[in-house]
């Protein structure tokens, strides 16, 4: 004779990385420290972006979490503008998670820090399943990867405050329509502010400036 | 493509539910179905994430939760993420979870089959 029997669990195994994620967000605001988290392809220009922003943004204290599978490339790009960089290899994952992230929070001083860059590694795909804990999520796509990308990869961009669409200035180049990546990203989620730019030719990155600093601001407003 | 650690995930939290000796045959799993994750490869990622471990031979069965969304402004209800009714943003109600929902276990012979 054997006896069959049945455990119900009914365990939400997502849930756990969401409240983690909660964790992060509130160490985050207990510190002052403002995250975004920037996503998107390989070659969409997250990391230039970023750098970017360090270099402009001097009356900020900036720090870097730098996702990489392997090698620790990005990481580097960012300790040479001299900022605290934490390199993060998340070795076979195809995303970063809350735990991965909650790490690499401990090895920042919070407490001399004003913004904390986190690049996820490159991929539309997986990240949308995993919060991190960021004050603002930033998409970053480029007109090279096709203008269907953003109709193609809906949730990442459902998620999203801010979707850049980069090297705008070879559109036409490649038969990208950058009109229409803006529409599609609108249509999935009309929240959504979406930034034509180009990051070679300096084209509108003050609106990706003021994101960030309003970013900022509306932490501390809403913020503890 | 994250299915192995999702299946890891599966696997340890599956694990602690274990009581007794008896042997897992099944775990039944709920996949949102606006979360990323595909069933056929989560089953597979599983087989290679319960080798080894109380859970191994076990077969992981899989179904869908439907999408739900309700427009923030209207109310309406539906699948898209945009309100097909008045344009607004559509807030989740289901469909962003991967529910481990139960485990089948059979006591005695390791090796019983047909449950």
């Amino acid at each position: 004779m054997h006896k069959v029997s049945e455990i119900e669990v009914q365990e939400d195994l997502l849930a756990a990385n969401r409240e983690l994620a909660q964790q992060n967000r509130k160490l985050l605001d207990e510190s002052g420290v403002t995250a975004i988290e920037v996503s998107g392809a390989i070659g969409s220009g997250k990391t230039t972006l970023i750098e970017l922003a360090a270099k402009e943004l001097k009356d900020y204290r900036i720090a870097a979490i730098a996702g990489d599978v392997v090698a620790s490339l990005d990481a580097g790009r960012f300790e040479k503008l001299g900022i605290p960089t934490v390199p993060l290899n998340t070795g076979k994952e195809c995303h970063l998670d809350a735990h991965l992230v909650s790490h690499a929070i401990e090895k920042l001083p919070l407490n001399k820090l004003d913004i904390i860059f986190i690049e996820n590694v490159g991929n539309l795909i997986c990240p949308a399943d995993f919060e991190l804990g960021a004050h603002a999520r930033v998409v970053v796509v480029s007109v090279t990867e096709g203008d269907d990308t953003i109709a193609k990869h809906p949730a990442v961009f459902r998620k999203a405050q801010l979707a850049v669409i980069n090297k705008v200035d070879i559109a036409s180049y490649v038969n990208a329509n950058p009109g229409r990546m803006e529409e599609d990203a609108r249509k999935i989620n009309p929240f959504l502010e979406v930034i034509q730019v180009s990051a070679k030719t300096g084209h509108n990155l003050q609106r990706w400036f003021n994101f960030i600093v309003k970013a900022v601001e509306d932490r501390k407003q809403h913020g503890i | 493509m994250h299915e192995l650690s999702v299946a890891q995930g599966i696997v340890s939290a599956a694990l602690s539910h274990i009581k007794g000796t008896g042997k897992v045959r099944e775990v039944h799993v709920a996949i949102g179905e606006l979360t990323l994750i595909n069933a056929e490869q989560l089953a597979f990622a599983f087989e290679i994430a319960s080798h080894g471990t109380p859970l191994e031979g076990a077969i992981l069965e899989t179904r869908v939760i439907e999408a739900r969304l309700r427009c923030i402004r209207c109310g309406r209800e539906g699948k898209s993420f945009t309100c097909e009714e008045c344009g607004s943003a559509m807030e989740v109600l289901a469909g962003e979870e991967l529910l481990l929902e139960k485990l089948k276990l059979v006591e005695g012979d390791g090796d019983a089959q047909g449950i």
